[in-house]
């Protein structure tokens, strides 16, 4: 997939736009608060059928104005020409059109410009807790597996479930009930766990699965983009002792770590283990990264995170993703830039905004510079 | 809308209470009324008053019945030993409707749901495992629906009836019959993948 152009109007502080893109590297340079971000937020769009930054779509629309429209222009992966549509009237919906013909929903545009976007916050994927990563490794898994997406959903609504009989327990054993009522809640809590091993031995399973997958992708990239930093390893990290085995031990394990931690669990009112619990490992050599990392480090592997997420969607999917990189290269030495710049021409079409030219680094680099300047767009420059 | 007929907008009201009734059909249900014969009106406020009054649920199976017992619990026809649990009286009619079912029903009216308070002594459960006891039944088909909910309670029957030696079965799930592979969805192929029988 390449973006070939945009033309935009009254998009934020973007009054009006018509820019031819590279189909290798694009630097967008400008100040701050000029838009190179909404630039990037307007593409994605595409992707997303709505703003990354905002649910607010009224917010796109830029001062003063009834309306917004956005032109891309693009060339699939089989050398077919498209061109896609979004328009916003003030208080309305983000409507679409492909080649000329409205869509009827939104959602038929979901997908038809793959795309990956790092922003600042991402550097979360190695550094923050381990929240951002289950929803890395789920997102991933539930774009190549439909069935491991019903696992998870399933998982979660018995997770809630067994959580509210938690609670009453809770509460009921405060108040010394009767302990005929506390059978009766064994055995529905029996009940509970068995749903939530079968559903949460998929989850494992179906993460474990796509890290697999990741795991040498991401390690490829990371060690182009920083040679000689070591190894970049990706392993599963389960919250209950869970057997080597497939599904089935993963099944067997969690149930009996449930078992194990139902008295505790009772006393918190919530389940206290189980895939909801899990982590993904970062090593960089034999190190834990997230401890012992760099920031630097951290901010690579979190871009090769998701770099690698792309190519395994792709792989899937059969269309090349678009990169779009908030502000990344101000904080790269001038050798890594270069590494990464390489990367990222010689595989994708990326869009990369920073404040300065000299972010670059002094390297030979195909692709094109885009200026930014309160609104106004300006191209021509060879990067 | 007012009509400056406070009796007529009564009822346009009630019938907007019932299921998939909006106001516009609400309004034709109640002008249809005006125009029925005296003796047809009486007719269908009698049955409305009766259906409230003599309907209740049966005592062995808890299906709608207008005795102590239901129609299928009462007719001797029916295979010996063998119960079909479902969620709710509405799900019968559907299994009946296949007129391949011979045995007979227990309904729960519900499932287990924490997050809606209801639990096992909240649903007619308990009175399963009297039934297996006193009926002799050997084999029990749990068709709660196919959701979490469903399927936790029908574990949950299983573990209670554990000791016994009641054959349990859940109903396939699959591709549905006269339908095309294209535009079945992705869960239920998998599904169906995953409960594939030889040929």
């Amino acid at each position: 997939m390449i973006v070939k152009s945009l033309h935009a109007g009254n998009f934020r502080n973007i009054r009006s736009a018509d820019v031819e893109f590279s189909e290798t590297f694009n630097f967008i340079v400008g100040g701050n608060a000029q838009g190179k971000t909404n630039l990037l937020e307007a593409l994605h769009m595409f992707s997303l059928g709505r703003s990354f930054r905002t649910r607010r779509s009224d917010e796109l629309i830029a001062f003063g104005e009834d309306f917004l429209f956005l032109k891309l222009r693009g060339l699939s992966d089989s050398g077919v020409g498209f061109t896609l549509d979004l328009g916003l009237e003030r208080g309305g919906r983000v409507t679409a059109s492909a080649n000329g013909g409205r869509l009827p929903g939104l959602s038929e545009i979901i997908g038809m410009i793959p795309s990956v976007i790092f922003a600042p916050g991402d550097v979360e994927l190695s550094s923050g807790p381990p929240a951002g990563r289950r929803l890395y490794m789920d997102y991933t898994a539930a774009q190549v597996s439909p069935p491991f997406l019903s696992d998870l959903k399933e998982y979660r609504r018995a997770l809630g479930q067994r959580n509210v009989l938690l609670k009453r327990m809770q509460g009921e054993a405060r108040e010394r009930r009767d302990p005929e009522d506390g059978r009766s809640r064994r055995a529905q809590l029996d009940a509970w766990d068995a749903m939530l091993a079968e559903k949460g031995a998929g989850v494992v399973a179906g993460r474990r699965e796509i890290l697999s997958a990741v795991a040498p992708a991401a390690r490829g990239i990371f060690a182009e983009m920083a040679p000689g930093a070591g190894d970049l390893g990706l392993s599963y990290h389960c919250s209950f002792d869970e057997g080597e085995g497939g599904r089935p031990s993963v099944r067997e394990a969690l149930s009996a770590a449930l078992l194990r931690g139902r008295e505790a669990d009772r006393r918190k009112g919530f389940t206290g283990t189980g895939p909801h619990c899990d982590d993904m490992t970062i090593r960089l050599g034999d190190v834990d990264l997230r401890r012992f990392g760099s920031q630097g480090r951290k901010r690579l592997a979190a871009i090769a995170l998701k770099l690698a997420q792309a190519e395994v969607i792709m792989e899937r999917r059969s269309e090349r993703p678009v990169v779009l990189l908030d502000d990344i290269f101000s904080e790269l030495d001038s050798a890594t830039a270069c590494r990464v710049r390489g990367l990222l021409s010689g595989r994708y079409q990326s869009f990369v905004t920073s404040p300065k030219l000299s972010d670059l680094g002094e390297c030979p680099g195909g692709g094109i510079v885009i200026k930014v300047e309160n609104g106004a767009l300006s191209t021509g420059v060879r990067a | 809308m007012k009509y400056g007929l406070p009796l007529l907008q009564a009822l346009v009201e009630h019938f907007r209470k019932l299921p998939g009734v909006g106001e516009k059909t609400a309004r034709r249900l109640a002008f249809a009324v005006l125009d029925m014969e005296d003796g047809e009106v009486r007719n269908f406020a009698e049955t409305l008053l009766q259906v409230k009054e003599k309907i209740g649920f049966c005592n062995r199976c808890g299906n709608l019945a207008e005795s102590d017992i239901c129609s299928i619990c009462a007719d001797r026809s029916r295979t010996e030993g063998v119960l079909c649990v479902v969620e709710r009286p509405a799900d019968i009619y559907v299994l009946e409707g296949s007129g391949q079912y011979r045995g007979r029903y227990h309904v729960l009216h519900g499932v287990l749901s924490p997050l809606d308070g209801i639990g096992p002594e909240d649903l007619n459960i308990e009175s399963l495992r009297e039934r297996v006891a006193v009926e002799g039944i050997r084999e029990i088909i749990i068709a709660t629906n196919p959701s979490v909910e469903g399927d936790t309670t029908s574990l949950y029957i299983s573990r209670m009836l554990k000791d016994s030696d009641v054959k349990l079965t859940r109903p396939a799930r699959g591709i549905p019959l006269g339908s095309s592979l294209e535009f079945v969805d992705r869960g239920t192929i998998s599904k169906a993948l995953e409960g594939r029988e030889p040929i």
